[in-house]
């Protein structure tokens, strides 16, 4: 056997290994940088989001793929130091683009946390806000309908219909984050950013997030960052591997999984490092 | 092949048992095959019980290896080149099994050969064919520890001179049997035995395209060169 994979920057590849560009994209990235202050966390990315499809984002502590994904919705705007260069488009639209509103991208691109974090409101309103800030229902029954499709879509429906009065907060974990999910789709978003969306649950309920997942590709596009190598190998159509701010490969899960071509990438995956 | 070592060691160990155990039981196999061609091409019963009951130890191992490749992957969850390595260990070890079968039966007739005592035994062209296989045997092996595609293609497609061979030999028996019909009960043995290798070969080749695997993650999609003419043309 060989000596340990180096992982020092100079090993990096220059270029990303595999598909980054795909036929039907909704969003599509090219040449994105992103500083905290002076330190670059995110390095010449270039990478489509397939429309209807989940992308999964790995790679080790720090490698900047929470980053680059909270750059799809601006969520690094919020923090003071964070600088992001090249271009993001959604359809045709740079969002980073002066005139954007952030507001109304964000329900564009809506975003589900690690930590699920439904407001300290009743179940009902914590799927009603959004539909309601965004004038999204003109009558009581739409927005009645809204919260109830939502709900169902999130596969929470029939386990709360009779208690939609109740907090938000005194749900289970797992039936808090598919809260936290019906929040996000009841504005009808185009795409979902999944920011390790089961670390904090059980198997059972992590089981059941990954299906409702597995469902919600078939109107959404869904980007997913996950430390969990099954979960990525199970729910997702194409697969991207970040090491140092580099996305160094990104091909279909089933190659990257089986075959993949960068030593980087087979070194993670395999656990020899990471 | 692996590039490093695992974060967990106890996987490295898992991995390095798995191979080991392969390369034990493609040893095994190998002895066998020595073992039966020195008795076939001498007509002399050497140890051949003993052949034949060594067998068991074939099984015994090829489980091993299965067992263990059903806890690496249930236990350890094996990816990418992890993943091929114990999809391939555990598809040699059954190959290697049904090669160690070949070699029993070959024990098996040859007794019978040996009482029967016929004339026209091809004797040479027999132990060219047991001799090629059990090198075939050999290089796949060395393909696997190396993880050379190269040399499993060149194995893969050497498997054309051991069909050719077959044909030959196929068709002297069939000659011998005509002319001489009261050693047909010892030339159907020799006709099996033949085929024996000939299906050894092919198991070789089958491994070889493992190792390819292996080694690329795809499998093998060139033609394999055949030259076994015996089921349409004798």
């Amino acid at each position: 056997m060989r000596a340990a994979v180096e992982i020092e920057p100079s090993n990096l590849p220059s270029f990303t290994v595999g598909e980054v560009y795909v036929d039907t994209p909704r969003m599509t990235t090219r040449n994105v940088n992103v500083f905290y202050g002076d330190k670059m966390a995110i390095e010449n990315v270039t990478l489509d989001i397939a429309e209807k499809q989940v992308v999964s984002f790995i790679g080790p502590s720090g490698c900047g793929k929470s980053t680059f994904l909270r750059c799809l919705n601006r969520m690094n705007d919020t923090i003071a130091n964070c600088r992001v260069e090249g271009e993001i488009k959604l359809d045709d639209q740079n969002i980073y683009d002066a005139h954007i509103d952030v507001v109304p991208l964000r329900a564009r691109v809506g975003m589900v946390f690690q930590k699920p974090n439904p407001f300290p409101k009743s179940i009902y309103d914590n799927v009603a806000y959004g539909p309601r800030i965004h004038g999204l229902a003109s009558s009581k029954e739409e927005l009645d309908g809204i919260v109830e499709a939502s709900l169902s879509r999130a596969g929470l429906w029939e386990e709360v219909a009779s208690r939609l009065d109740q907090s938000g907060t005194g749900l289970s974990g797992g039936q808090q984050q598919r809260l936290c999910i019906a929040r996000a789709i009841a504005v009808s978003p185009e795409v979902i950013l999944m920011d390790e969306p089961c670390s904090a649950l059980d198997p059972i309920a992590t089981a059941r997030i990954e299906e409702l997942i597995f469902e919600l590709r078939e109107e959404f596009t869904i980007v997913m960052v996950t430390h969990s190598m099954q979960q990525a190998a199970r729910i997702s159509n194409r697969t991207a591997y970040f090491h140092l701010g580099r996305l160094v490969e990104v091909g279909e899960t089933s190659t990257i999984f089986t075959n993949p071509k960068h030593e980087l990438t087979n070194s993670y995956i395999t656990g020899r490092f990471g | 092949m692996q590039s490093s070592h695992h974060t967990s060691s106890a996987f490295d160990q898992d991995l390095y048992e798995m191979s080991e155990k392969v390369r034990s039981l493609a040893n095994l196999v190998e002895r066998q095959l020595n073992a039966v061609t020195q008795s076939l091409s001498t007509l002399e019963d050497n140890g051949l019980d003993k052949l034949i009951k060594r067998d068991k130890k074939v099984d015994k191992l090829e489980s091993e290896i299965i067992e263990q490749a059903v806890q690496v992957i249930a236990l350890r969850a094996p990816l990418a080149e992890d993943l091929r390595l114990v999809l391939v260990v555990q598809k040699i070890a059954t190959i290697l099994e049904r090669m160690g079968d070949y070699a029993r039966n070959t024990a098996n007739r040859t007794k019978v050969i040996i009482a029967e005592g016929p004339e026209a035994v091809p004797v040479d062209e027999l132990r060219k064919m047991a001799s090629l296989t059990t090198k075939m045997l050999t290089d796949v092996m060395a393909a696997f520890d190396a993880v050379d595609a190269e040399l499993a293609i060149k194995v893969r497609n050497s498997d054309v001179i051991v069909d050719k061979l077959h044909t030959k030999v196929h068709r002297s028996v069939v000659k011998a049997t005509q002319e001489n019909s009261e050693q047909t009960v010892a030339n159907v043995h020799l006709l099996f035995i033949a085929k024996n290798f000939e299906r050894i070969g092919d198991y070789a080749t089958g491994i070889a395209e493992q190792v390819y695997f292996l080694a690329n993650g795809k499998f093998v999609d060139e033609f394999r060169p055949k030259a076994d003419k015996t089921s349409w043309n004798a």
